[in-house]
This record gives structure tokens, sequence and C-alpha cells, in this order.
């Protein structure tokens, strides 16, 4: 196991640097500068050529592209910018956000997800099974923003339950934190719960009609335990890389539920930055989510292995 | 009788009511949300809104401009012109300090003018300068390469020529907070990215006495604290304005208007003027590089058709006039050409066309969906012109990538933009003169010596006429298009009293809270 966990984290040496590669290529590719953003739309053409010279932009692709990288591979992102700081500090400063969106949306999905899932395939073809399932294809068509915005009306401008947005660190006011999170959190989580339940529903179907549950239940087991000890443990196996997929889909659509409740996380530092163009945040950021999401899935194949025996990598 | 002093009694006690509303009141925060977040905060870096929004509270200008775009001294108590036209003797008031303690200067001018001149994006309009010499205190020495009018450059974009002290504006490199010290009633005190800016009273903040009006007159800061919160979603910003979290919210869609009317704690305003639509025209690329074919432009173009398009047909939100860049509010305003403006004359256009060689070409229209408004104003105008058989290719990306292929000149004819209201002719020479950055290709010998004549020192009647013929010529050439001006919609919470809606920018002095 130790020796495969090496090989892969190996393997995604050669994968980083073509993930690095095009991440650097595309926004050099792309039309539109940020002398834009800086100087605004009428600044003059000297007040434009003394920024391309001081921000290196006149440098060759090639010659940028290594800047960037040996940079990068001494744990050195560059500075942005726009935000008066390093990219690793400005990554730093918001990851805590969308983490603790992640988590929080990740809670909702599972707790939701999960019972509705099994339950779903323990009733199947029951009023309940359809309900759930009707609700399930209902949560994954609606648009995270649409939901966040349904979510501001109802509970903060209706029953003035919870802010509309904004972030407190958890760290400065517990309560106000986690008051300002939970709609965000919600928003996320109902939609991937949806996900989470139609998976673990297929899941279970496949594993109630095995033989050996069929052999558990014939020995006189009691239903709970057939449920809880035999079934589902191997039903979460593609649940868990749904799980997995789930986490990276929080990340990537925090960008939006980011923007709709206006929290300073990894997703609005992207957008912000790719629509102002500063490279160096944008290709640090995209870099370190890239990073992020090969070891997800690395430990994702890992936990196979544990939870069920059977998967053997050596 | 009994029922006459009735009747006084109650007009009393409403009059005294609304008298105690409207008793100007210190403390509080004001909490504004705001479309979007500022690049950098030093106003000479960047010519963008958002920078020039919170400048203004913190930084003020030698001169500025009142509601009626009249230049007004701020900084400075008065200024003298030598008989030559070659240097200019500016005198500055006395005991206005600086956010850090220290009192104004002419040497902090002088270096804030020398920053202005060798960094900023609109440096060019100072491109008459040659020295600039303290004579005392309180007194500098502007000497001129060329007869050039000073204060015209002076009023061009007001809140970006904030004046700073003498050690900071020394450094050309980007000011970070803590260096970016002014003479304004607000004093920036954190930036946190994404999150807020946050400015708070500057205690020791002299204002003068003229009435305020515009960036000019007494500015008194009553809030403790403004925070300029970006808020990007526009749901969220009338949400938070309704459940009170924000007190104030700009860049509203005018949709939103009788929503705003119709909820008793918002007051709606309607900024007046905010923003003009314009095309600019590639004079490098066919077939907008003929002359004839940018006069079948114009002529095929129902400017009140386009106009209103944008805002829904709402006559609060638009003005359709033939003031080239200076709308009626403006003491600039002459109607020189207005036979030219607003034609709709299809038959026209097709003649046009016919004497220019036009053949169905694609004429390619370079836009975008960031900003609603420039998205409703191409397809409108678009629609017009296909009226008239021209064949337009409409190119969407984004802004920056449409400003970035726009600098390219190759491959596009017609540029949409916008251009927030012009306050002195002199500002024009960015899209009119020879080799101007925007004037892309645009050149016309005629009307370079125009501009010039228009920045030379001289009389406001004398330049007045001036702009008459730059204006006249300007539709004879159309190097550009100018359709007309559309108005913005913010709002305020209804505890927000004194607002005034006004320009780009919002204005946080002379504003309280109801208590």
């Amino acid at each position: 196991m130790i020796q495969y966990a090496f090989r892969r984290l190996l393997a995604l040496v050669p994968m980083w640097i073509v993930v690095s590669l095009i991440t650097f290529s595309i926004m050099y590719l792309i039309p539109g500068d940020p002398l834009v953003s800086i100087l605004g739309p009428s600044a003059s053409p000297e007040a434009r050529a003394r920024m391309i010279k001081s921000m290196h932009l006149d440098d060759p692709f090639w010659v940028r592209y290594w800047k960037w990288l040996s940079g990068a591979m001494h744990g050195d992102l560059g500075e942005s910018i726009f935000l008066g700081r390093s990219v690793s500090q400005a990554i730093v400063e918001r990851l805590p956000v969308t983490l603790y969106l992640g988590i929080g949306a990740l809670i909702v999905a599972l707790v939701l997800g999960l019972p509705a899932g099994i339950t779903s395939a323990l009733k199947r073809n029951s009023a309940i099974d359809t309900a759930v399932m009707a609700l399930a294809l209902a949560g994954l068509s609606t648009p995270e923003f649409l939901l966040g915005l349904v979510l501001i009306y109802v509970f903060a401008v209706g029953l003035g339950w919870f802010p509309v947005g904004g972030y407190v660190p958890l760290t400065q006011n517990l309560l106000e934190g986690l008051r300002r999170l939970v709609m965000p959190c919600f928003t996320l989580g109902v939609i991937w719960a949806a996900l989470v339940a139609r998976m673990t529903r297929a899941a279970m179907l496949d594993v109630l009609e095995t033989d050996y549950i069929r052999t558990a239940r014939a020995k006189g087991l009691a239903e709970r335990s057939v449920i809880w000890r035999h079934a589902l443990r191997v039903a979460l196996i593609p649940v868990t890389t749904v799980i997995g997929f789930v986490v990276l889909l929080i990340v990537s659509g925090a960008f939006i539920t980011e923007i709709v409740f206006s929290l300073p996380g990894m997703g609005n530092l992207v957008v912000n930055s790719v629509l102002k163009r500063d490279y160096p945040v944008v290709q640090g950021a995209m870099l370190f989510i890239t990073t992020g999401t090969l070891l997800i899935n690395l430990l994702i194949d890992l936990l196979y292995a544990y939870l069920d025996p059977r998967i053997k990598y050596d | 009788m009994r029922r006459l002093l009735v009747m006084v009694v109650s007009c009393l006690i409403v009059a005294g009511a609304i008298a105690l509303g409207e008793e100007p009141r210190y403390g509080g925060v004001m909490r504004a949300a705001m479309q979007t977040n500022p690049p950098t905060l030093d106003p000479h870096k960047t010519t963008t809104t958002a920078t020039q929004q919170i400048a203004c509270h913190v930084f003020e200008p030698l001169i500025a401009f009142d509601e009626n775009f009249n230049p007004k001294p701020v900084l400075l108590q008065s200024w003298e012109v030598a008989e030559d036209n070659l240097s200019y003797t500016l005198h500055l008031r006395t005991g206005v300090k600086f956010h850090n303690g220290k009192l104004l200067t002419a040497e902090d001018v002088k270096a804030s003018l020398e920053r202005i001149i060798a960094i900023s994006p609109i440096s060019g309009y100072y491109d008459g300068v040659s020295e600039i010499n303290v004579v005392d205190d309180h007194t500098l020495q502007v000497r001129l390469s060329k007869p050039m009018n000073l204060v015209a450059a002076m009023t061009v974009q007001v809140t970006w020529q904030g004046i700073m002290p003498k050690e900071f504006a020394e450094n050309h490199d980007e000011l970070r907070v803590g260096q970016l010290i002014g003479t304004g009633p607000y004093m920036l005190v954190e930036w946190r990215p994404d999150q807020y800016v946050k400015l708070v009273r500057f205690p020791d903040y002299v204002p003068v006495e003229e009435p305020a009006s515009g960036f000019v007159g007494k500015k008194v800061a009553y809030f403790d604290e403004v925070l300029f919160i970006p808020v990007k979603e526009v749901g969220a910003r009338i949400a938070g304005l309704e459940t009170g979290e924000y007190d104030y919210a700009e860049a509203l869609p005018i949709e939103t208007l009788k929503t705003i009317q119709a909820n008793p704690n918002l007051v709606p305003h309607i900024v007046k003027p905010q923003w003009a639509l314009v095309w600019e025209l590639n004079s490098k690329e066919w077939p907008t590089n003929n002359v004839k074919f940018r006069q079948a432009l114009l002529a095929a173009l129902d400017m009140e058709f386009v106009v209103s398009t944008v805002v829904m047909n709402d006559p609060n939100f638009y003005s359709v006039n033939p003031g080239f860049v200076f709308g009626p509010w403006s003491a600039w305003y002459t109607e020189a050409g207005k036979e030219y403006y607003n034609q709709a004359n299809l038959e026209r256009a097709r003649k046009l066309l016919k004497e220019a060689g036009y053949n169905g070409e694609d004429v390619v229209l370079l836009s975008n969906r960031d900003y609603y408004w420039m998205y409703r104003c191409t397809l409108a105008a678009a629609a017009c012109l296909e009226r008239a058989g021209i064949r337009v290719k409409i190119e969407f990306s984004d802004w920056p990538s449409q400003i970035g292929k726009a600098l390219t000149l190759k491959g596009w004819n017609i540029n949409q933009t916008g251009w927030s209201p012009c306050e002195e002719p002199v500002r024009t020479k960015g899209s009119l003169q020879c080799g101007a950055p925007y004037a892309y290709g645009y050149c016309n010998p005629k009307m370079d010596e125009l501009l010039d004549q228009i920045s030379r020192p001289a009389s406001f009647e004398e330049r007045k006429q001036i702009w008459e013929q730059i204006q006249l010529l300007y539709y004879e050439d159309v190097p550009v298009i100018f359709f007309g001006y559309i108005f913005g919609l913010e709002a305020t919470r209804a505890e927000v009293q004194n607002y005034q809606p006004w320009y780009v920018v919002p204005r946080f002095w002379n504003v309280w809270k109801r208590g």
C-alpha cells in the first residue's frame, strides 16, 4: 500500500508540470491584460508601456513560464498584481473560508443524501422512493445562484433569521461566523445531497441483490445488521468516489456560492483574478486547486482498500 | 377658530418632526454595497471608477468642479496666469492638514503634481508643463513649454488628482494603506480585498464655508466609519438593503425602481448623469476608415430608439440630446450640428454607403455582457445598422478582452463603450487628437488645431465658441458615435439623510443617519 501510494505520488509530478503549463498558457493566450484593470480603460500609451515593463509582461513566454515554475517549485507563487501580498499569503487567507464552506456543505450533503438514498433503496418503488428521487432530480437541476438567492429572500429578507452575506472569521466570533455560513453551506450541500442520494440508492440496490446478503438474511441476522454491517459498507465504495467528486465540485461550485453570499474564499479570489487578469493569482490558485484535486483522488483510491479488503494495490 | 388652531398646531408638529429628522447627526457607520472591488487604492495609478469612489473621500485635488461642472478651487485659494500664458502662479489655502497631522505646503503639491505627471494614466493632459517651482510655503509657480490651460488640465477627472504628503508622493510605486494619506473628510484605515475598505472620520478636517456642490464646497464627515463592501451579486445588494445590512447600494437594475419605491424603508435615487453610450470607431480599418461610411452609420442610427431601449423605455433614465459629451446640465452644452444627430434616415444612410463604396462587408462590432447597458446598446444599435443594409458581426467577450483587442486596432470596426460624464473639453483630446490612444486612427489637422486652441488659457466664452466648432466638426467627421446619456439607479435606507446622487461616485460627506 505504501509503495503504491509512493508510486502514485511520483506519477503526480509530470501531471503537475503539464497542469502548470496549461494553466500558465491559458492566462497567456486569452486576450486582455491586467493593465485595463489597473490603469483603467482611458490610460495613456506611455502609462501602459511603463506598466508593461515594470511587470515584465514583455518577456517571452518561456522566460515568464520558467520564472514562475521555478518559483512555484520552491513554494513561491509570486506576488499578486492587485492584492499587495504574495499569492501564497492570499491563498492562506482565503482557504479557510472555502474549507469551512466545503466542510459544512459536505456535512449537509451526507446528512441529507445518505439516509435519503438508503431509505429510497430499502423502500424501492414506493411513494417514498419516488418522492426522494424526484427531490433529488430537482436538487441536481437547480443552479446554485438561484437556490442561493431564494434562500436569501426567504431566510434573510423574509424571516430575518440569517444575514444576506459576508464573512466573519470563526476565530473572531464563532456564533456570528457560523450564522453567516449556514445559508451558503445549505445552498451547496443540498444540491450535492441529491447526487449522494442517487448514488447511494443505486449502490445499495446492487448490493442488496447479491448472494452474500441473501446468505446473511438466510442465517437469521437481524435486518439492521444486514443493512448497516454488511450492505452499507460495500455500497459505500462507489459512494466514496462520489463523495470525493462532490468535494471537488464543492470547491468549484463554491465559486458561484461565494459570489452570491459575498464570501472572500478561493472561488471569489479566482473569479476576481480572472476578471482582472491577475495572472500570478490565477496561476497560483489553479495550481493549488489542481494539486489538491490530484491528492484527493489519490486519497479516495487509498480509501477503497480500507473499505473493501478485497482490493489490493500491490 | 378652534379648527384653525388645530391645523396650526398640526402643522407645527409635522414641521418639528421633519426638522428633527433632518437635523444633522454625527456617528454611525455607512455600509455601502458596491458592485466591484477596487484594483488599487492609489488614485494616481488608475482611472477606474471603483478607486475614484473611495479616493474622493480621502484625497482632495487643487481644483474640482461643482454640479454644473464649473471649476472651483478646493486646496487652492486662487490662481493667476502670466500674460504670456507660459506660467501659472498657484496660491494654496492655509491651515489645511493631512491625515497624518502635517500641514499642507507647496512642497507637497509640487511632489504630487510631479507624481501625477510621472505615473498617472492621465499624465497626457499635463504635456505642456516644463517645471514646477516652490515660491514659498503656500505658493507655487508652474512653468509651461507652450501655452496651456493648466486649470482645465487640473479639472479633468479630479478624483484622480488627489494631493498627498511629499514623503509619499515621491514614491512612484503603488502606495498601500498607511501611505495613502490625503486631506479629505475621511481617512483610509483598512482594506481587506473582497471584504471591505474602511474609512474613518478625519477629526481635524477643515471645510471651506462655500455651499456644497459636486466635488466642491463645504464637506462634513458625519459618519464615524464608511465601509465600502463589494457585493457583486445585484440580488444580494438589494436584499442586504432591504434587511438593513447595507445603508446604500449602487448599480441597481432600473427594473427594480418600483420595488424600491414600494418599500417604505428604502429611498431610490436616480444618478443623473451617469454614463454616456459611445461607439469608438476604428479609422484604420475598412470600412470605418471611410468618412462617408462613418457618416452613414450616424445617419442610420435612431438615438431615441437605442438609448430608450437600453433603459427599458423609462423616460426617467435617459437623455437624448445633440450635445456631444456635454448634456444640457453642463455649461458647455451646445446644439451645434444637431441636424446630424438622431437622424434615423435610412435613405440617406444607403446613399452615403453607396458613395463610400461599401459592398456588404462584415462590420465587426466589439462588445461585452459584463455591463448590461453596453450589451443592450449594442443589440439595439446593430439592429438600426442592419435596417440600413450594413452587415454587423458582433463579437462578445469579457470587458478586459474587449479593451485588449480594441487597443490592437486590428480586426474590428466598432468598439462599444461608455464614458463617464465629461467635465472639461480638453478631456476629448484623448479621443479626437491625431495619435491619441483612444482616437483609434482618427486624424484631422483641423480638429487638432481646434483642440490646441481650446487647451490654451482663455475666457469661458472664447473657449465655448471653440467648443461649438469642435462639436460641428465632430458631427462632420464622426470619429466616434455618441448616442446619449443613461442615468443610474441606486438606493439608500430611509434613515440615511441628505444623500445627493450625482456623477459616477457616491459622496458620503454631508450625509448622516437619522437617530
